[in-house]
């Protein structure tokens, strides 16, 4: 659906995206993780056209996204931003209508998303008398209001206290699983791990890992194993070709010099009692951005 | 947990047939409309603009007001006894005549006619005081002198001794008072001795009211000259408030949108230069509509007070003033938006306007001194800064030929355009930039969005 090919932008002679290629599917809630100053809101402008690219291409649907394709995206910037001191429904209605919405269309699409918001009784209000957390909802009501065939999101999460960043996640898959491709930003791994389908990690300006996340782990999946038993581990320190990184009590952290011997060991641990735990360690998002971010 | 927000009900691929690609003039008034309603909401706006019209319906109607008052007080006058009653309705009478030739001498100078009648004079005398008598007889000393002390008369006429008339007053008598009664008295014994030699009541007073005679001034001065000064240095002024007041305007509204980040999303919707257009719209608009709101209301007051001078000259150079202060505003208006976009902060914005300021305020301050037809402010007229000071006062006065305003006119879009072009490459170029103050040449250089209009 979205794809970007080989995109380059530098500021001041300073390269800041260096060939950035990757793909964002339908219905593929893609995170996008990577340091700060990495690029990655260069790269969402660039998306967005906020931004024109150096070198390289944003495709959508295999075409080079023109103005016509990009209004129908939806996006929240990094930096918040609405009217202060507009009234929110207005404020929506406008926001509908540069993006193409009839009056009639973006009044209702205003309200309906305001009612679902728990706004309602607030539409005539200013957006600077509402709190910040409803001021955060107007925001992502903005980025909504022409019912966009494609997400992009500069860290939606930030700033979010835990229920709402519950209410985020679920606005998120709602619309990937209606076959959005959404696109986010977030510094919180843990939250990226648990939601995402896919990730592209960049550092310095380049993807450095891109991919379903089930299959980014699995693939750096070393040969650790943990196993638990009713027993006390320590025998396995005298099984040759495993090395015993730590054993306390039944529970043992083992590294196999073959991982393909591993029906064997569990063999012999079969004969010894009962195995309650065996499998392989897959490592979290967290270490492989350490890994490969640095 | 609720959800949030409902799952799209269609697929991304069906194309909404409510949806459309707004055309670049749709985009355009959608940004003007807004802004426009935004300040309409303003109450700082409201108040400044009813402040203004206060202030121009105040200074057409307030002279006028005074200066009648001024020409033609009103008096009143406690009398005791015949003889004094007799002197002072002759003085009302004398009184109320030279008022009604007073204003028709202000007649004719309105219509332009040269040739006007004298001022009734008296032989030996100033002219005739215009002032509006009242005459109040009343019984004796005691009752005339509460009545001076109670300021309810001016003065009182009793009777002397002698025979003779003494005018009282309380700490003075008004000159006009005073030479009124002085010429009634000296005008009841002319006619006493008129009749006396034989002449008839008819003749005496025939004798005693001969017409002064007609002035006729062979070059007089343009009959509007005070009031054409007075309403070109107004025009001036008004240009230069309301430029400056929407310039500023413009260019802090442009800041709010850096400030509030909301330029982003902005920008993300919208090609960057339809939403310039827009502003610059918008403001336009709101500037043109307060301007015609006070010269209509200067119109208004002017009508009121029955200056009908002041009404045929704003009739006559009222839309040349607004025509021209659209062109003068508009050239300007995108270089305010630009001004603003180099600063992020409303704190910047005095020293990024710096230039706009001087660009306003030194053709208002040349255009106060040049106020004389002539070389000077021929060439004012056409240089575009302060054409729209200058051009209205000349066609005022009737100083320019019918093709001048046009030409003048036509240097001032060529500027605009010129101005437009630059403007909104710098607008493009800082509009995005988060710096505190964003220097012209990075600006110039700077980092555009992605081109394009709406059509595309």
């Amino acid at each position: 659906m979205l794809e970007l090919d080989d995109v380059s932008r530098s500021f001041d002679r300073r390269k800041v995206l260096n060939g950035i290629s990757f793909t964002v599917g339908a219905g593929r809630l893609t995170g996008f993780v990577g340091s700060n100053g990495a690029g990655k809101t260069t790269t969402m402008r660039i998306v967005l056209g906020v931004l024109a690219a150096d070198s390289g291409q944003v495709l959508w649907r295999g075409a080079p996204a023109d103005r016509a394709a990009r209004r129908r995206f939806g996006y929240m910037p990094e930096e918040r931003g609405l009217y202060p001191k507009m009234r929110i429904k207005d404020q929506l209605v406008y926001f509908g209508r540069l993006y193409g919405l009839s009056p009639a269309r973006a009044a209702a699409q205003a309200d309906a998303l305001l009612g679902r918001l728990q706004l309602t009784d607030r539409a005539g209000d200013r957006l600077d008398a509402l709190s910040l957390g409803n001021q955060q909802r107007v925001q992502v009501a903005a980025a909504l209001v022409h019912d966009p065939v494609l997400l992009v999101l500069d860290e939606p999460f930030s700033g979010l206290d835990p229920t709402a960043v519950d209410v985020m996640t679920a606005l998120l898959r709602d619309h990937a699983a209606a076959g959005v491709p959404v696109l986010f930003s977030s510094h919180q791994l843990d939250l990226v791990e648990r939601i995402c389908d896919d990730l592209v990690i960049i550092a310095d300006g380049g993807v450095v890992a891109a991919g379903p996340v089930a299959q980014l782990r699995a693939d750096r999946a070393g040969a650790q194993y943990r196993m638990v038993l009713d027993d006390d581990a320590g025998w396995l320190r005298d099984v040759p070709n495993v090395q015993v990184l730590d054993v306390d009590g039944p529970r043992a952290l083992l590294e196999l010099a073959d991982p393909s011997a591993d029906q064997q060991l569990l063999g012999r641990a079969l004969e010894r009692g009962p195995v309650r735990e065996f499998s392989r360690v897959i490592p979290a998002l967290a270490d492989i951005y350490r890994e490969v971010a640095r | 947990m609720t959800q949030l927000i409902d799952a799209p009900k269609k697929t991304p691929d069906a194309e909404d047939i409510e949806s459309r690609q707004p055309s670049a003039l749709e985009v355009v008034r959608l940004v003007a409309a807004r802004e426009i309603s935004a300040k309409l909401r303003d109450k700082t706006f409201i108040i400044s603009t009813a402040v203004l019209l206060l202030i121009v319906g105040g200074s057409v109607i307030v002279p006028l007001i005074l200066s009648r008052d001024a020409d033609q007080p009103k008096l009143t006058i406690a009398v005791i006894g015949a003889p004094a009653r007799a002197v002072a309705e002759s003085a009302r009478a004398a009184g109320a005549e030279a008022i009604r030739q007073d204003d028709e001498r202000k007649k004719r100078a309105d219509e332009g006619d040269v040739t006007q009648p004298g001022p009734a004079v008296r032989p030996g005398e100033s002219p005739v005081p215009t002032a509006r008598l009242t005459v109040r007889p009343v019984a004796d000393l005691t009752a005339a002198e509460s009545l001076l002390r109670s300021k309810d008369v001016d003065a009182a006429l009793v009777p002397t001794a002698n025979g003779a008339l003494s005018l009282v007053g309380l700490t003075e008598v008004d000159d006009d008072l005073s030479q009124l009664i002085a010429i009634s008295v000296q005008s009841e014994s002319l006619t006493t001795a008129l009749q006396a030699g034989g002449a008839s009541a008819q003749e005496a007073q025939r004798l005693l009211n001969a017409p002064p005679p007609v002035v006729r001034r062979l070059d007089p001065p343009s009959p509007n000259a005070d009031w054409s000064f007075a309403l070109g240095f107004a025009f001036a002024a008004l240009f230069f408030i309301t430029s400056f007041g929407f310039g500023l305007m413009i260019a802090q509204s442009v800041v709010e949108e850096k400030q509030s980040r909301v330029v982003e999303l902005l920008v993300a919707a919208v090609p960057v230069r339809l939403l310039l257009l827009g502003k610059v719209a918008g403001s336009s608009l709101l500037a043109l509509g307060q301007v015609a709101l006070l010269l209509a209301v200067g119109l208004a007051g002017a009508s009121v007070g029955g200056q009908s001078t002041v009404v045929t000259l704003l009739l006559h150079s009222g839309g040349w003033f607004l025509a021209f202060f659209a062109l003068g505003f508009t050239m300007l208006a995108c270089v305010w938006a630009a001004t603003g976009a180099l600063t992020s902060r409303q704190e910047d914005l005095q020293a990024t306007t710096l230039p706009m300021q001087a660009l306003i305020m030194i053709p208002f301050f040349i255009s106060v001194y040049v106020t004389e037809p002539g070389r000077w402010m021929t060439i004012l007229s056409y240089v575009p800064f302060s054409a729209p000071l200058t051009m209205p006062r000349r066609l005022m006065v009737g100083d320019a030929a019918w093709w001048e305003p046009l030409l003048s006119a036509l240097g001032m879009a060529a500027t605009g355009a010129i101005l437009v072009v630059i403007a909104t490459r710098l607008y493009e170029g800082a509009l995005l930039r988060t710096a505190s103050r964003t220097s012209l040449r990075t600006a110039w250089l700077g980092n555009r969005p992605v081109s394009g209009t709406a059509a595309e």
